[in-house]
């Protein structure tokens, strides 16, 4: 898989609107975005509200001031979205107490419902999930389709949760791999991601 | 953290099913922003759990016909227990004591202590905002601090550095990028929202950048220039 790097030449495109260096930052920060929302048990709406305002900010600033550490584009966006949330919570303490806690949320498992999911991906996911021995296929099966607590369903299986850990790890790194070859084949075998 | 580290930790995992430990979670979410590979390793993984579920349900619908899947009732009270009558009254009372004793007896009591500072501290504080809303406004003149020359002021904001220090440099630039102003303030104040005090204020009207930077050993050495945080500001003279 070929990475990139954000550079000036980058947010100069992007601070001067140039269509195809927006849809590229949208497409890479929007899933970000979602997770990092996700992880702290909001309403999709509130996530949709809060992620739209993070891009107005983000694109507000970037053309009035740019900023000085374009490698550093990411930070400057969770920063941005950090500063959302606060303002969020923070109007919504009118009501009820502030906990500032809300910016590191652990022991939560994230909502990954509603992410884009094709066609190709379930199967390959099928696939991965196929090849594994019946005891992970059971597990991971109580755990994803059927949402039971993951501490129960280690018990009842007799395992601990690094065995989960360490089994989606692995079962996400062929279904990674196989997925990167549907991408390059789709996309002709060159990169699309060729943005900066 | 940094990417060997968020790799040997199996991160991504331990994120998604919320088995990372308090003090890595902000550190690993300014990571994957951070970090392409991390934040390609943070999709996969999103993309290949709600596959699975997905993949998953159709099975079940393609095996068990209409059979209808729902999640699992939590085999335990949870916080809904408290909502039975045996929790509810009991607690239902002791609440209204408890308000009861603030409205009558408490609350007075803070207000008139507290009546005597407000307005000295309510004239010179001013919030600042990390970045501004919406796009109509022009830029971070938004945030106004109306004072007189030489007055002090308090400038309330929610610090949200990049990166994690123990200890952190501040410094007010000018609008001729001069340090006025320069101090410390301490990691542990990281997201949380903080005052800084502006002793004699400034001495001349117009734009300001109040600049964060971490501090590598904690004694005020910053490390690599690496700026944290800015807040512009634009300060006004009263007549």
């Amino acid at each position: 898989m070929e990475l990139f790097a954000f550079t000036r030449e980058y947010v100069e495109r992007l601070r001067e609107g140039d269509p195809p260096t927006e849809l590229h930052f949208v497409t890479y920060f929007d899933q970000l975005l979602r997770i990092k929302l996700r992880a702290r048990m909001l309403a999709s709406e509130t996530v949709e509200d809060l992620r739209q305002e993070t891009y107005i900010r983000v694109f507000v600033k970037l053309r009035e001031d740019g900023i000085r550490q374009p490698e550093r584009l990411g930070a400057f966006v969770n920063s941005t979205c950090n500063n959302v949330l606060m303002e969020f919570y923070r109007s919504s303490s009118r009501t009820s107490p502030w906990d500032d806690s809300y910016l590191e949320m652990p022991d939560r498992a994230v909502d990954t419902e509603g992410f884009l999911i094709t066609k190709q991906m379930k199967e390959r996911v099928r696939q991965v999930i196929g090849e594994l021995p019946k005891k992970d296929r059971d597990l991971l099966r109580a755990l994803f389709l059927e949402e039971k607590d993951k501490d129960e369903v280690c018990k009842q299986f007799g395992v601990d949760r690094d065995y989960f850990r360490v089994l989606l790890h692995r079962a996400k790194d062929k279904f990674r791999v196989l997925y990167e070859i549907d991408r390059e084949t789709l996309s002709g075998g060159g990169s699309s991601k060729g943005a900066a | 953290m940094d990417h060997n580290e968020a790799v040997r930790l199996h991160a991504a995992e331990k994120y998604l099913l919320g088995q990372l430990p308090k003090e890595q979670h902000a550190e690993y979410e300014e990571h994957y922003f951070d970090c392409v590979a991390c934040a390609e390793e943070i999709k996969a993984t999103v993309a290949f759990m709600e596959s699975a579920r997905q993949a998953g349900r159709e099975e079940a619908m393609e095996a068990g016909g209409a059979k209808r899947l729902a999640p699992a009732a939590p085999t335990t009270g949870g916080w809904f227990a408290w909502l039975r009558p045996a929790f509810a009254v009991p607690v239902l009372a002791a609440l209204l004591l408890v308000i009861g004793f603030q409205n009558g007896v408490t609350i007075p009591r803070l207000k008139d202590s507290s009546s005597s500072q407000m307005g000295q501290i309510i004239s010179s504080s001013f919030q600042l905002r990390g970045s501004v809303r919406g796009g109509n406004e022009s830029g971070d003149a938004a945030n106004k601090v109306r004072v007189r020359s030489g007055e002090s002021f308090t400038l309330n904001f929610d610090f949200t550095p990049t990166g994690t220090f123990s200890e952190y440099v501040w410094q007010l630039y000018n609008k001729a990028g001069r340090v006025v102003k320069s101090g410390h303030i301490s990691g542990e104040k990281k997201y949380q929202a903080v005052s800084l005090n502006m002793a004699g204020g400034v001495e001349s009207a117009g734009k300001y950048d109040l600049v964060f930077f971490g501090s590598a050993d904690g004694a005020g050495q910053t490390a690599n220039e690496s700026e944290a945080q800015r807040l512009t500001f634009t300060v006004e003279f009263l007549q």
